[in-house]
């Protein structure tokens, strides 16, 4: 038990680290980003347990906003509701489908990471959003970012298959 | 590649062209709203082409160019992300840390007079 509450902490703190160097990166809309961070919820999910790869987005996004200085504002807002949605909906995924690959879960997840981002701003800011035009270049970013964060993940998984 | 990996992409690509068929597909605008959340209004385009706005970190420059094409000039926020991004072309430019939003306006021209 104390092995998978260090685990679990030891991933929630390189979680938020990777979240903080990964937020003055350049960006070409407000909610796309690679979303290295997702990575470890997504591993946390697999190894440890889908509620361990909640826990992870839930407490990264808490502690890379006390840092970055950003808590409940806009910005944590949209970062909370987007790691939450994508550990949640790559739990389901990973609990429903079996035979679900890793590559399908996170791409799934950072789909709906945007998805949900994009939703925060509509709600909260802009009322007439192009929604057409932001579907298109989220699954454009969500493919590739989606598929690195996978590989990461299936390399993290196998070097660490016999801890 | 795995197949149900390829199925997955080669689907989610289709979707993504269809989207972006039916977003030019739709009509396009020339004017723009500007929303500044910290005062709670909505600016339009001024004579001067120039308009300087106070957001929640302090003030931002909007300007627009001889196209009708719209960007923010200068921004207080950290990240510069919103002035990165140039000019607006039909869609809405967001700058969170500072509340600011430019939003297209949909135009609905009338067919006899054009206007």
């Amino acid at each position: 038990m104390i092995k998978q509450y260090t685990t679990l902490a030891m991933l929630v703190a390189s979680a938020a680290a990777l979240q903080i160097v990964e937020s003055p990166l350049p960006r070409f809309l407000p909610w796309l980003k690679l979303g290295l961070a997702n990575a470890l919820s997504l591993y946390a999910l697999i190894k440890l347990s889908t509620s361990s790869g909640i826990i992870v987005a839930i407490f990264r996004t808490f502690i890379a906003s006390i840092l970055l200085g950003t808590l409940f504002s806009p910005v944590f807002i949209m970062s909370f509701v987007g790691a939450l949605s994508s550990a949640l909906l790559m739990g389901l995924l990973y609990k429903a489908f079996s035979k679900v690959t890793n590559e399908i879960l996170s791409i799934s997840g950072a789909l709906i990471n945007n998805f949900s981002q994009l939703a925060v701003i509509q709600i909260m800011f802009a009322e007439n959003i192009n929604f057409m035009f932001h579907i298109a270049i989220m699954i454009w970013v969500s493919i590739p970012s989606g598929y690195i964060v996978a590989k990461i993940v299936n390399e993290l998984l196998r070097r660490t298959a016999d801890v | 590649m795995q197949k149900n990996n390829l199925i997955f992409i080669i689907t989610l690509l289709a979707i993504s062209a269809l989207a972006y068929y039916f977003h030019f597909a739709s009509e396009k605008t020339t004017q723009y709203e500007i929303r500044v959340l910290a005062q709670n209004k909505t600016y339009l385009r001024p004579l001067s082409n120039r308009l300087i706005v106070k957001g929640y970190l302090g003030e931002s420059i909007i300007t627009w160019n001889m196209n009708d094409e719209v960007r923010i000039e200068k921004s207080p926020c950290p990240n510069q992300s919103c002035v990165k991004m140039g000019l607006c072309k039909s869609i809405p430019l967001i700058c969170v840390p500072n509340g600011i939003i430019i939003n297209p306006i949909a135009q609905k021209y009338d067919a006899v007079t054009g206007q």
